[in-house]
This record gives C-alpha cells, sequence and structure tokens, in this order.
C-alpha cells in the first residue's frame, strides 16, 4: 500500500511541477482561462461550503463576488500602494463580515425562506452597486488597477497566473482541512438532519453562520481575483443569472464535495468557452443539465466518480477475500 | 390623486397576488415551491403574441389559445420535472424549478429575441371618471378579471368535488389516498391551474410592461407579495401581493423614485427578519 | 373473504413483515395484537395499497389486490381507518364524509349513507359545519369510523380505534364496531388495547417482530398464558 501513495505523491508532484511552467508554454487566452477556473474554483468551494454541506440554498453568491471585486478595485483605486496581499485578503475579511452578519438574522429561518433572503441580497448588491454611481461608476463599469507586491506588478494574464494559482491552491487546502475537521464533520451532520444534530449538542446556529461567513469570505477572495483577471467590472456582471449559473456549477459538479466543486468550475468556464458568442445557448445548455442533473444523479457528477469508487472498492475487497 | 395612485397600485398588485396564488396553491399542495412561475408566464404571453402577431389570427381566439397553452405548460412541467423528482426533497425540486426558469427563459430569447414588444389589450386604454377620480381602463379591468377569477377559484375549491379533494390532498396525502383519492392527477391539476393563472396574468400585465423576456422577474414580487402576506395562506397570498403593488406605487411619492425597484427585496428581508410568518401566516411545526 | 400469503414488506433496508399469513373470514372481526412495531400498521397499510410489499399475495373475495393502488382497492370494498385518524383538519365534519364517498357516484344513495353515519352518530350531527380539526377525540374517532364507511365497504381496517380516548368512549366506539358488524361488514382491528379487541373480535392473530406468533379463537387467547402476562398484563 505504502508504494501505492508514493506513486500518486509523484504524479502530484510531477504534474503541479507542469502546472507551474505551463505560462511559458501556453498562449494568453488560455493562461486567462485558468485564471478564470480558479477564480470559480474558489467560488465553488465557497458556495458548497453553505449549499453542500450544510444543505442551505444561497442564491445570491453573486452580490458576495461583487462586494469581494469591488471593494478590492476600490481599495486598490484610493490606496494604490497597498500590496495585493492585503488588499485581497482585506476585501475577503469585510465580504466575510457582510456574510457574518447577515447569516444572523437569515439562517434562524426555514430553508426556503433563506433562499429568498439570499437571492433578495444578490440583487440589492446589484443595484445599490448600480445606484452608488459616486463610488462604483455605476453603469460604466470600473477599470481595476493592477494588482502589485513590493514594486512587482501583476500586469499581465501570466503574471496573474502567478499569483491567483498559489493563492488558490492555497485555500483549497485550507478548505480540505476545514472539511476534515470537527467542524467539518458537523457540517455535514446539519445537513443530514438538523433537528438530529441539535439533539447531538450541536449548536446550529453558530454553526450555519460560521459556514455563511467563511463562504463570503471565500467568495470574496474570489471577487478580488475576478476583478484582477478581468480588469474591467460592471454590475452586470454579478446579476442573479450569475448567482443561479453558480448553483448550477456545483449542483453538476457535485454538492457537498471539494473534488465537486473543481468540477463543476471545470465545467462552466469550459462551457462559458466554449459557447463564447452564444450566452443564450449556454444559460440553456446549463439549465437542462441542472435540471437532468438534480433528478437523475442529485450528487453531481463527484457523486457519480464515488459512486464507482465504492463498487470498485468493494469488488477488489471480493476478490481479495476469494483469494 | 392619491387614490389613482392606490388604485393602480391595487392593479399592479393583482398581478402580483396572482403570482403569488399560483405559487401558494402549489406550495399547499405538494410544499413544493416553484421557482418558474414567472417564466411559465411570460412564455404564456409570448405564445400569445405569436397567434396574434406573426400568424395573423384574431385577438380573442389567440388570447384563449394562449391560456390553453398556459395549462398544457403547467401539466408539461408538473409530468416532465415534478414528477420523475416527486421523492426527492424540497431542496431538489427547488433547484429543478429554478433549473426550468433557466431554460424557459433562455429559449425564449433564441426564438424570440430579448427585445421587448408591445402587447394589445383586451380593454382599452382609456380614462374613464368614477364619480371623483379618473381611473385608467386597464388597471379597472386587471382588477375585475383578477377578483372575478378568484371568486371562480374560491368556488371551484368550496364546492366542487374535485375541488374539494384537492384541499383534501393538501391536508392530507396518505389520508386523500385512503378515500380513493387520486393523488398524482390532483397534483397535475394544481400544476395546470396554476399555469392558467401564470398564463391570465402574462395577458393581463403585458400591455402595461410589454413583452420581454424579462418578465419572469415578476416572480419574485410574487414571493414577496406571498411572504408579506403570510407564505402558505391563500388569503395571504392574495392580500400580501396586493399591499406589496400599492407599496411600490405609493413609495415613489415619498421616497427617491429608485427606491421602487428595491421595494419587493426590502419587503422580503425586512418580513423575514420582523415576523417570517407575514400577516397571515401560521406556525407550521415538524413532526419528528 | 381477506387472505394473506407470507407476505413480506420492507421499510428501505428493513424488513417489517417477514412472511405473514392469516386469513379474515366474512362477516368476522378479526383482530392483529402485538406490541409496537410488531408490525401490526405495517399490515393495514399493506393490504391498503400503502406500501408495497416485495412478497407474498393478498387476496380478497379470491381476487388478488397486493400492490394494487390505494384507489383501486377502496372500489374494491377495502376501507382503511389509520391510526391516529388521519382526518382533513380544515375540512368540516360534512365535507370529510363527502371525502369518503369520493369514488361513489350514486346522490341519492351517498345522501342515504350519511344519514345513517348520522344516525349512529348523533354527536357528528350536530357538528357537521364544523372543522374536523376542532373535534374531540372521541368525535375525531368516530367520524374517522363515520367516513370510512361512507364508501360502504365489505371490509374495514381498523388501526388503534382507542388510542388516545377515555375508557368510557373507547366502549362507545367498540359497541360501534360491534354495530357495524353486525350490519353485515367484515372487520380487520388492529389494537394495543388487547383486552377490548379479544373481547369483540371472534378469531385473533398475535404479531411479533414481523411475523405471526400466535392464533386462534379469541376465547382460546384469553386464556393463554403468554398472552395473558405479555399482552393483558396478569400476572399468573
Amino acid at each position: 500500500m505504502a508504494g501505492f501513495k508514493k506513486r500518486w505523491i509523484i504524479f502530484f508532484l510531477g504534474a503541479g511541477v507542469l502546472f507551474f511552467l505551463s505560462p511559458l508554454v501556453l498562449g494568453r487566452y488560455t493562461v486567462f482561462i485558468l485564471n478564470l477556473f480558479a477564480v470559480y474554483a474558489l467560488v465553488s468551494i465557497g458556495l458548497n461550503l453553505v449549499m453542500g454541506y450544510t444543505g442551505q440554498i444561497s442564491a445570491g453568491q453573486a452580490g458576495f463576488l461583487a462586494i469581494g471585486a469591488y471593494s478590492t478595485a476600490i481599495a486598490a483605486t484610493k490606496m494604490g500602494w497597498m500590496p495585493v496581499f492585503v488588499v485581497l485578503p482585506l476585501a475577503g475579511l469585510f465580504t466575510g463580515i457582510i456574510g457574518f452578519l447577515l447569516g444572523i438574522p437569515i439562517l434562524r429561518l426555514k430553508g426556503f425562506y433563506i433562499a429568498m433572503a439570499t437571492l433578495a441580497f444578490g440583487v440589492v448588491v446589484s443595484e445599490i452597486l448600480l445606484q452608488w454611481s459616486s463610488l462604483t461608476h455605476g453603469d460604466d463599469g470600473f477599470r481595476v488597477p493592477r494588482a502589485v507586491l513590493l514594486g512587482f506588478v501583476f500586469d499581465s494574464d501570466k503574471k496573474l497566473f502567478y499569483l491567483i494559482q498559489p493563492i488558490t491552491i492555497g485555500m483549497t487546502l485550507m478548505a480540505i482541512n476545514i472539511v476534515r475537521t470537527r467542524v467539518g464533520r458537523a457540517f455535514s451532520a446539519i445537513r443530514q438532519s438538523e433537528i438530529a444534530s441539535q439533539t447531538m449538542g450541536i449548536h446550529l446556529a453558530k454553526y450555519k453562520t460560521s459556514a455563511f461567513a467563511v463562504s463570503a469570505f471565500y467568495t470574496g477572495i474570489a471577487g478580488g481575483l475576478f476583478a484582477y483577471v478581468i480588469t474591467h467590472i460592471s454590475p452586470d456582471s454579478f446579476n442573479l443569472g450569475v448567482s443561479i449559473d453558480f448553483i448550477a456549477m456545483i449542483v453538476i459538479g457535485g454538492m457537498g464535495s471539494l473534488l465537486g466543486s473543481i468540477i463543476g468550475a471545470i465545467i462552466l468556464t469550459g462551457l462559458q468557452q466554449l459557447l463564447a458568442g452564444l450566452p443564450q445557448v449556454q444559460m440553456l445548455i446549463f439549465g437542462v443539465a441542472l435540471i437532468l442533473f438534480m433528478i437523475f444523479m442529485p450528487r453531481g457528477i463527484s457523486g457519480m466518480i464515488f459512486d464507482w469508487k465504492g463498487r470498485w472498492e468493494k469488488k477488489g475487497k471480493r476478490e481479495n477475500n476469494r483469494g | 390623486m392619491i387614490i389613482q395612485v392606490i388604485v393602480s397600485g391595487i392593479a399592479t398588485g393583482c398581478i402580483y397576488a396572482l403570482m403569488a396564488l399560483g405559487l401558494t396553491l402549489i406550495y399547499k399542495s405538494t410544499e413544493h415551491v416553484n421557482f418558474a412561475q414567472g417564466d411559465m408566464s411570460m412564455i404564456s404571453g409570448f405564445i400569445a403574441f405569436t397567434f396574434f402577431q406573426l400568424l395573423r389570427l384574431p385577438l380573442r381566439l389567440s388570447l384563449c389559445l394562449a391560456l390553453l397553452s398556459s395549462v398544457a405548460i403547467g401539466l408539461l412541467m408538473y409530468r416532465l420535472l415534478i414528477r420523475p423528482a416527486i421523492k426527492a426533497p424540497h431542496f431538489n425540486i427547488f433547484i429543478i424549478t429554478l433549473g426550468a426558469s433557466i431554460v424557459i427563459q433562455s429559449f425564449s430569447g433564441l426564438v424570440w429575441s430579448y427585445d421587448q414588444f408591445p402587447f394589445p389589450s383586451v380593454f382599452p386604454n382609456r380614462n374613464m371618471t368614477i364619480g371623483m377620480i379618473r381611473l385608467n381602463a386597464i388597471s379597472v379591468g386587471i382588477i375585475g378579471v383578477t377578483g372575478l377569477l378568484m371568486l371562480m377559484l374560491f368556488l371551484f375549491f368550496k364546492c366542487t368535488k374535485i375541488g374539494t379533494a384537492m384541499r383534501a390532498v393538501s391536508q392530507s396525502q396518505r389520508a386523500a389516498l385512503l378515500m380513493g383519492i387520486n393523488v398524482k392527477r390532483s397534483f397535475a391539476l394544481t400544476w395546470a391551474i396554476s399555469g392558467l393563472i401564470s398564463g391570465i396574468a402574462a395577458l393581463l400585465i403585458a400591455p402595461v410592461i410589454f413583452l420581454s423576456t424579462r418578465m419572469g422577474l415578476v416572480v419574485i414580487n410574487g414571493f414577496a407579495g406571498a411572504i408579506l402576506g403570510g407564505w402558505g395562506s391563500i388569503p395571504g397570498a392574495v392580500l400580501g401581493g396586493i399591499g406589496l403593488g400599492i407599496l411600490e406605487n405609493v413609495a415613489p411619492y415619498y421616497f427617491p423614485s429608485q427606491i421602487r425597484n428595491i421595494i419587493p427585496f426590502a419587503v422580503l428581508v425586512g418580513v423575514l427578519v420582523i415576523k417570517p410568518t407575514g400577516i397571515m401566516g401560521e406556525e407550521r411545526r415538524k413532526r419528528v | 373473504m381477506l387472505e394473506l400469503e407470507q407476505v413480506e414488506t420492507y421499510y428501505g433496508k428493513v424488513q417489517a413483515l417477514k412472511g405473514i399469513s392469516f386469513r379474515v373470514e366474512e362477516r368476522g372481526i378479526v383482530t392483529l395484537l402485538g406490541a409496537n412495531g410488531a408490525g401490526k400498521t405495517t399490515t393495514l397499510r399493506t393490504i391498503s395499497g400503502l406500501i408495497p410489499l416485495s412478497r407474498g399475495t393478498i387476496r380478497f373475495s379470491g381476487e388478488r389486490i397486493e400492490n394494487r393502488s390505494p384507489e383501486r382497492i377502496v372500489k374494491r370494498g377495502i376501507s382503511h381507518v389509520p391510526e391516529g385518524r388521519d382526518l382533513f383538519p380544515d375540512l368540516t365534519v360534512d365535507e370529510n364524509l363527502a371525502m369518503g364517498a369520493y369514488t361513489r357516484k350514486d346522490r341519492n344513495e351517498i345522501q342515504r349513507s350519511l344519514k345513517r353515519v348520522f344516525d349512529s352518530f348523533p354527536a357528528l350531527g350536530k357538528r357537521r359545519k364544523q372543522h374536523a380539526g376542532t373535534l374531540s377525540g372521541g368525535e375525531q374517532q368516530m367520524l374517522a369510523i363515520g367516513r370510512a364507511l361512507m364508501s360502504t365497504p365489505r371490509l374495514i381496517l381498523l388501526d388503534e380505534p382507542s388510542l388516545g380516548l377515555a375508557p368510557l368512549l373507547v366502549q362507545e366506539i367498540f359497541k360501534i364496531i360491534r354495530e357495524i358488524n353486525q350490519e353485515g361488514t367484515t372487520i380487520l382491528l388492529v389494537e394495543q388495547n388487547a383486552n377490548m379487541a379479544l373481547q369483540v373480535a371472534q378469531y385473533g392473530y398475535v404479531l411479533e417482530t414481523g411475523r405471526v406468533a400466535l392464533q386462534g379463537d379469541t376465547s382460546q387467547l384469553l386464556q393463554d398464558r403468554h398472552v395473558r402476562e405479555t399482552y393483558l398484563a396478569i400476572k399468573r
């Protein structure tokens, strides 16, 4: 068994090295897509923390993305000397706090009400960004200054790659940790039965609110990175449709698992690029996929993979026992 | 002057009430939330438009065909989307209807484009004077039709065997089964009626706000109205919808006009934070 | 009239009925006894079509009815009064009774059934427009039985009619059960209150963890030591 594990580690190390060397050979556009994918992966992980693990519907994730994006953009503009490693976490923290404050009144309600309240939140954020033009330039959109770190300016997609990917990987590892610990298991229990978890002493409100806040934090950071990637943000990039896209992303990828989050992000990015000129067709396909998955494969693609893995392992055990 | 504002608020409110009613009917019978209610409405409007504008059929005929289509759409949604997943948790069904909403919207966008289209009204666009008040005939028409529809639905549910059976199903599916009631057919009928209501709503409002594929967003006003009135209560849905309409129309007179867009959301969040059960709502305790 | 043979039923992965066989003769009263979880309610639900069975057959007057829809089974003449009554709380007494007659089409006959119900349960007759949820426990049980009678069933499945009722009311209900039986309706009775059940029925089956453990004429069962100790709480 030990040799088996070692092979996987070498594989991942090799893949990692290749991955980090790739911008040297890939075109600018491809790198841009990889950056976008990383952003979506973070959003996906964040949304999964709320929907996949605690079973609540958050239909306003685009709102958090917007808050992260705009606070990063505004902070970077007004205080251009701040290194990105200060701006980004601040934006994330800010978004996380808003998430926490939003969570307190909302999360004690029934599931459907939470869906509606988060939906309202997302739209209100969009509307505020539109109306508060003195701060946000409203409809015209906001030009995002380049990220800076110790004098180094990330002024190209390839340079941005080396900022975004490590952050994403780091935060993904952090998420894996969160999920494995007691906290993560509490989240799982809550999703399966709120009533049962209460009797086991899990303080419902505290965990749900912290899941919400952490999710907002992740999405806030993703928003900041998003702003850097697309360099020009406007309220229209953060509308209700985007929130629903995010939900579709984690449903198809698989709720409640980090693998599912990654798969969902791959699919969203891929679909967007494949059908770049036809947004309606994109949405149509996405919507149909969402329905089909929810009816036939509610655990998403990652759910399917885990099922196969389970069956494969059982078969292996049976053969072992026979031998 | 204020009365005029209130009356047109009531008219808008009637549309919200119809949306809320469609949502509540489905929720009461199956505890499902239909996010696609507004889009069902929107596509019925476009179907009428297709018959009338593109196929040149007479207006009345087009409207009747559109209403028939709206019933069919309701049934189709039930058969294709809900029945296969009938045993799934409500979370899943909500997401399925979310998906349906996206599909209907993008499909309509592809077929009819995202432009806005003028839509003819059954009622003349004229102002009338009743006593000291000047009212628009369209508003009066909307209120009248909604009132009539509500009355018919009330009579249907109260006095007919099928209507009573549908009420029975919403109170206890198991007991209804034991009475020999075909519960699946009752669900289908609920969706059919809901579809019809949303179709009527489209035909009433399209002349006022112009037909567009974004019309489906009115479902959010429907949700806000239903939550305001008390989610799960039929009189609450009607009251809340009308109340929301009045609020939306009156507020711009006292607050900056941009507030109009945020009102349904402010109401939503406000009600949920202050009194989640709304005006007429009752707390339902969960049995374990 | 009713015959179950080797019926097996599952709740998900748990097997609730492990091969139940019994018979109910026409015009008789048969009772199913047993502790909570023994499978009594599951048996009734399987008969009325609420739960599918995975093995075995159920015959009603010779016709196989297993895994038929509840609608068909009601039409065949079996009426199930579930445990806890399961009335329609926001419908009136009248409306509840009307729902009982849902599968019937003959207006005049339905009116006659209605009158018979009010004759048997005069208390209901005084509360026709009241919502079922506001009735007292005894009135609710009467309404539940009356509702079941509205479909003019040949066989009534009664699940724990004495549940939650004061002893005086329990006597009342069982008197009515006897009357219904005397007028020609067969009854399959599930009861926790073994004493009353054994007095009103002619034949009994004792279920334990999904199987028939004991059966016999109720006069015999009343004398059986195991029954006396376990279900009648009579020591020695």
